[in-house]
């Protein structure tokens, strides 16, 4: 059990690729740690430096306090579950957990405990003697996890464990392995390109864009305070929708609609300021018949009704600028953004509203719900509120 | 395939396989057919002997050639054949995982010596060796011998290591192994078929070498089977060997069959089947 350190780490390969850009990471003895982000943003590569498979370009790493930068993964006494679970076919379940242990020379009873214990707790008792070409999915991922955990390592390093199972066994393999992982309390890095998994799971979260370090904080953090457009966009389902919108004096005029401007940001803007992006959750939204003298109330033409018994998703376009920072950043977390001239937006109401594909419905929107976005650097402008 | 066509497909591939089997085989039974004849019945023009004899087999292992003979092809062969899998092994492994400058131009380089006729250095080589001390001696024909079967290994090697999932390496690289462990115990066993195969392509070749084996030994003490058979004599100068022959032949396949069926046992496809998804 250790604390990792990551001090000024920089990842640049032969072929000039910046992989990693400087970043400064502290993951806490025994914590549920999650790198989350979109797919080349890096996460492997972190991983890999962490455990030894690739060198830092520069910075350093520290477990428990101590430099192991320059030492081979086999003295960092760190296990990994690859993508892939990396099982070895030719040995039984039972060797393949035997493995590792056999090469620290533990003695054969000491090995032969362990790997019943792992068996135990991961309930594969009856497999250990099946090759890995035997398994299911599950079991191989079980098996994967269990050759990790006989080792009791200082850290274990899950790069999308569960990326290869369907999706309900994604679901059930996630609770399986947050509570693994909170009763053996051994520090975890656990990587994933989805963040329903991230949130979920994590006891903190960072998020990774092109090599850097947008926001780590926990769930609920990133969540409702954001510290940019892109974290605001990736962190959520269904994810936030951005409008382009301008100040003026103290109201924000949206494309459908104007509401005022929250009070927590009034005064704080500078007096520049008057293009900005803001971003709604779809449960800022609220159907303006049955919620009395809400804010801005507008007319949304209904496209899509999503029934999802406790919820209810109603897509509509509204007519806006589409283009610049704004397109560019749906693109990039491949946001069905619409087409040109006319932006997408998803709002979540009441299952008891009366809506119905193609009519109209009455919305309005919760001022004291929307972020504000600097429309050229994506910076959030309202730190503090919502 | 359709399946109107796939009953005359199954005819056309066996009838074509029999034939090949007939053709390849039928020159094997002949030579086995010689040497179970007895001496006087040689030349009597029937194929199934009309009376059964070992006569020529006797008389193989009565010479005291044959038997040296044997001892060194059986010795050459399989130090031949251990130390060029065990070079190609490490080469393989590194061009495939490796990246380093020259890769392209070893398997290249490989190549060209596969493309080289060995003829071409027969005369230099007799020259060489017989300066160096190595004329008429084991090392003299086990070291043409690697240089010819190496790049025929390492380009077979290095195919079965390409299907090895990465991550295994890496895998067993967290798990504590050095990077000679994780080589041992992962990624030879899972190239065991590759490994093999080079094995059974590297014997054969040695043991059925004539133009080393000829050239480069005078004496019992490396003069390995095929150059042994040339030089049988029969018992009076006006008899051929035939006999004698067709029974050493018949001898030195024996071994090639014992080890390509050894092999073929190992030699199983789809090994790595369930180490990675997806
Ligand atoms: N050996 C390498 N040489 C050059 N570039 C590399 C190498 N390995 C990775 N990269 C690049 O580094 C970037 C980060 O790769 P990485 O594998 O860490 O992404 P990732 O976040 O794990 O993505 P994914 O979710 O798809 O697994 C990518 O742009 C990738 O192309
Ligand atoms: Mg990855």
């Amino acid at each position: 059990m250790a604390e990792i350190v990551l001090d000024r780490i920089e990842k640049r390969f032969a072929d000039g690729t910046q992989a990693v850009r400087p970043t400064d990471l502290t993951i806490r003895d025994g914590e549920l740690f999650i790198l989350v982000g979109p797919s080349g943003c890096g996460k492997s590569t972190l991983l890999k430096i962490i455990v030894g498979l690739e060198r830092p370009t520069a910075g350093e790493i520290r477990v428990a306090g101590e430099a192991v930068t320059g030492r081979d993964p086999k003295d960092r006494n760190m296990a990994m579950v690859f993508q892939s679970y990396a099982l070895y076919p030719h040995m039984t379940v039972r060797e393949n957990m035997a493995f590792p242990l056999k090469l620290a020379k533990l003695n054969p009873a000491e090995i032969a405990a362990r790997v019943k214990e792992a068996a135990e707790i991961l309930e594969l008792g009856e497999l250990l003697e099946r090759k890995p070409a035997a398994l299911s999915g599950g079991q191989r991922q079980r098996v994967a996890m269990g050759r990790a955990i006989v080792r009791h390592p200082a850290a274990f390093l899950l790069d999308e464990p569960l990326s290869n199972l369907d999706a309900k066994l994604r679901v059930q393999m996630r609770t399986e392995l947050a509570r693994l992982q909170r009763r053996l309390g051994t520090t975890t890095v656990y990587v994933t390109h989805d963040q329903t998994e991230a949130m979920t799971l994590g006891d903190r979260i960072a998020v990774l864009r092109k090599g850097e370090i947008q926001q780590v904080g926990s769930p609920r953090e990133l969540y409702q305070c954001p510290a940019n457009i892109f974290v605001a966009g990736f962190i959520g389902s269904p994810a936030m929708n951005f409008v382009p919108a301008e100040i003026d004096g103290d109201r924000l005029i949206l494309p459908m609609t104007e509401i005022p401007l929250p009070d927590a940001l009034r005064g704080r803007l500078s007096a520049r300021t008057r293009e900005v992006i803001v971003g709604i959750r779809p449960e800022r939204f609220t159907d303006a018949a049955r919620s009395g003298g809400c804010a801005g109330v507008f007319s949304a033409g209904v496209e899509v009704v999503e029934w999802l018994g406790a919820d209810l998703y109603v897509h509509f376009d509204v007519r806006a600028h589409t283009g610049g920072r704004l397109g560019a950043l749906q693109q990039e977390l491949e946001l069905d953004a619409g087409h040109a001239g006319r932006l997408r937006l998803v709002a979540r109401v009441g299952t008891d509203s009366r809506v119905q594909e193609g009519g109209a419905l009455g919305l309005c929107v919760d001022p004291g719900g929307v972020l504000l976005f600097d429309a050229e650097t994506g910076g959030r402008l309202d730190t503090g509120s919502a | 395939m359709k399946p109107g066509s796939s009953l005359l497909d199954t005819l056309f591939w066996r009838a074509g396989g029999l034939l090949v089997l007939v053709y390849a085989l039928l020159p094997v039974a002949w030579i086995l057919s010689l040497s179970l004849k007895p001496a006087a019945d040689l030349n009597d023009k029937h194929f199934v002997p009309g009376e059964l004899s070992l006569e020529h087999y006797q008389a193989v292992f009565v010479d005291a050639q044959f038997p040296a003979a044997v001892w060194n092809s059986i010795g050459i062969a399989a130090i031949s054949t251990a130390l060029s899998v065990l070079l190609a092994m490490f080469a393989a492994y590194a061009i495939v995982r490796l990246r380093f400058r020259g890769r392209a131009l070893i398997l290249g380089a490989a190549l060209s010596i596969a493309m080289f006729p060995p003829v071409a250095v027969i005369g230099p080589l007799f020259n060489l060796w017989r300066t160096l001390g190595l004329y008429d001696t084991w090392p003299g024909l086990i070291l043409p011998y690697m240089t010819f079967t190496l790049p025929l290994a390492i380009w077979t090697l290095s195919a079965f290591f390409r299907e090895i999932p990465w991550d295994l390496d890496k895998a067993a690289r967290v798990d504590g192994a050095t990077p000679l462990q994780a080589f041992r115990h992962v990624i030879v066993p899972l190239a065991a078929p590759g490994v093999f195969t080079a094995a059974i392509l590297v014997f054969i070749f040695a043991w059925n070498d004539f133009l080393f084996a000829a050239a480069l030994t005078s004496t019992n003490d490396a003069r390995t089977v095929p150059a042994a058979i040339a030089f049988f004599t029969g018992s009076s100068r006006f008899e051929l060997p035939t006999g004698s022959i067709a029974a050493a032949s018949v001898v030195v396949t024996v071994p090639v069959i014992l080890v390509v069926l050894v092999f073929q046992r190992r030699i199983v496809a789809g090994l790595t089947a369930g180490a990675v998804k997806g």
